[in-house]
């Protein structure tokens, strides 16, 4: 193994060199047919960049790998994890970890990103983004693992915040001093999510913009857009509607706070179709230019935090 | 209370999750190894309450997954409705808990549960067929998940067109045989293929009445082909799924497997293979 150092000053000197790459969105399946329509006819498709979700194409040697050899001829792309269980107490799964690897020599994408969290623990997946308790325990159980990815991977890797609708009572750091002291210790990147700032701060009671405020800005690499459903007493990271208006918010004071970095648009349920999900990335350059759209946070009784994102294989 | 480690609360927090029963009766067992209760390990807020902080997650966690498994058993949430599946969805998500990180292994036991779960006794034949299907259509569901995401014949294409009059002038004989992974080949007790185009159709279906059957679920260009298949053909591609072959070593061994007389196979396979490569079954290769 490399030295922790050594990987940590290789880490965040690959995060300084990362350019941004404009405005993009997530693939999913329910596109294919019009981004392979594009890709044939050598039109384009209105956006600079693609994020995919890496589990979804680890093993998959379906459509989806074969619209992916062709996407990466033309565009650049990014792999978002949800699998890493990176704050699990868990032994790291290097049998994952391998396939993830593996995957990024196929894509060779710009980066490799996941989520601050854990999914489970005792051999049990919960396949869900759970919150970590903030301590200084968590803290160096994080970086140590980050450290031993980055050296795995052989190149840095990126957390996002996730949403949270629970803190724990024996937490001592905010998430904003623990993303600090994690990028600092490894050189790693952070993926902020502005609509996960969002709901966050709702359900836990803390000023956004002083959170955004607080973070490591330089390692700050992309940024996530998203629409969230209120449901009355809390906000519910569903991924299925427009971003509203104060996410916009976020999203121009975090553009402001780190120089400009890459935009990415998620849209995980009630899909709307692919020019329409461009109409709403496009919002993101107005803001860029001072004009915050009206959007409000749309209201619903039965939300499903963190929709699975399954591609759909079946060519039909 | 001693304060949890991370090793604790993640305990706590993943059996909230994960075991049996309504929340209250979650946050009791997981008190049980360390002592900690709800109040211990998660803050309330006025507005929000500890105890639905937690239930976002707990509901979440299932709900999330029975969708996951609607997607890959559409046709068994038909046949069986929304609600009746959704509760075996939630039994079996709660009796076997993921253990990979992937979702693409979720449904891999769901069938064997159906299996293990269904009432036995003395039935009728409608009964018999009511109880038996779900699993069954499981089956056939999960073939057809795999077929669609192990390496197919798309980027290994046949070497050699071979048509039915070349088979039988046997230049053939020394092309090697092969079968793609995508291949999925499942015996039911049922032929499902009729009940399965009913279900696609959204048609009023009719129940089958029992027959072992083979059904080999192929991908072609991407696309899910249903094969049928008799004895000697399931035997083969079997076998050369385990092995690649010469042509006539897989007409003789098969044959003799299959107690045929060696001509007769020849004959039959000359016809049937080149329609069997076309729909992805097989892989020829000079």
């Amino acid at each position: 193994m490399t030295s922790p150092i050594r990987t940590q000053q290789l880490a965040a000197s690959a995060i300084e060199k990362l350019t941004d790459l404009g405005f993009g969105v997530g693939l999913r399946s329910q596109h294919y047919p019009f981004i392979m329509s594009h890709l044939e006819r050598g039109t384009s498709l209105g956006i600079d960049w693609f994020e995919i979700i890496s589990e979804n194409y680890i093993d998959n040697h379906g459509y989806g790998r074969h619209v992916l050899a062709q996407l990466k001829e033309q565009y650049p792309l990014v792999m978002h994890g949800v699998s890493m269980n990176i704050g699990s107490s868990d032994p790291l799964n290097f049998e994952y970890l391998g396939k993830l690897k593996e995957l990024g020599e196929f894509v060779q994408p710009q980066l490799i990103s996941d989520h601050l969290c854990w999914t489970g623990i005792a051999g049990l997946n919960s396949h869900d983004l759970l919150p970590m308790p903030l301590t200084d325990e968590s803290l160096q159980h994080v970086i140590d693992r980050v450290d031993l990815v980055q050296d795995f991977l052989e190149r840095p890797l990126v957390l996002e915040n996730p949403s949270t609708y629970l803190e724990f009572q024996h937490s001592t750091l905010t998430e904003s001093e623990f993303f600090s002291e994690l990028v600092t210790a490894t050189g790693c990147g952070m993926l902020l999510d502005v609509n996960n700032v969002f709901v966050s701060s709702f359900n836990h009671g803390f000023d956004a913009k002083a959170f955004i405020r607080q973070l490591p800005h330089k390692h700050i690499v992309q940024i996530h857009l998203a629409g969230p459903s209120d449901c009355g007493d809390c906000l519910i990271d569903t991924h299925d509607q427009p971003v509203p208006a104060k996410v916009w918010q976020l999203y121009q004071l975090a553009q402001q706070l780190t120089g400009g970095v890459s935009t990415l648009l998620e849209w995980d349920a009630n899909i709307p179709n692919f020019p329409e999900l461009v109409d709403e990335l496009n919002k993101a350059k107005l803001v860029l230019t001072g004009h915050i759209p009206k959007q409000d946070t749309v209201t619903s009784a039965n939300a499903l935090s963190t929709p699975i994102v399954k591609e759909r294989a079946e060519l039909t | 209370m001693k304060t949890p480690d991370l090793t604790q609360t993640q305990q706590w927090l993943s059996t909230v999750l994960m075991v049996r029963g309504d929340l209250p009766q979650k946050l009791n067992t997981a008190a049980s190894p360390h002592g900690l209760t709800l109040h211990d390990c998660v803050k309330s807020s006025k507005t929000l309450g500890a105890m639905r902080r937690v239930d976002i997650y707990a509901a979440g966690y299932v709900m999330r997954l029975v969708e996951c498994l609607r997607g890959e058993f559409a046709l068994l949430c038909q046949f069986m409705g929304d609600e009746v599946f959704d509760t075996f969805a939630k039994a079996f998500i709660v009796t076997l808990p993921s253990e990979s990180w992937t979702l693409h292994q979720l449904g891999s036991r769901f069938a064997d549960f159906l299996a293990h779960t269904k009432p036995s006794g003395d039935f009728n034949a409608q009964q018999q067929a009511m109880f038996s299907l779900p699993s069954e259509l499981a089956k056939f569901e999960r073939a057809k998940a795999l077929a669609l995401l192990k390496p197919g014949p798309e980027t290994e294409q046949s070497t050699a067109l071979i048509n039915e009059i070349e088979l039988l002038c046997g230049i053939a004989e020394d092309f090697v045989i092969s079968v793609p992974e995508s291949v999925q080949l499942i015996q039911t007790d049922y032929p499902l293929l009729p009940l399965i185009t009913q279900l696609e159709q959204a048609k009023p279906y009719t129940l089958p009445t029992p027959e072992q059957t083979h059904i080999a679920i192929s991908r072609q260009q991407y696309r899910i082909k249903m094969n049928v298949l008799n004895d000697w053909q399931a035997d083969l591609l079997l076998h050369l799924r385990e092995k690649p072959l010469r042509y006539q070593e897989a007409i003789t061994y098969c044959a003799k497997r299959m107690n045929m007389e060696t001509q007769l196979l020849r004959a039959q396979l000359a016809v049937w293979l080149p329609s069997a490569i076309n729909r992805g079954l097989f892989i020829i290769q000079k």
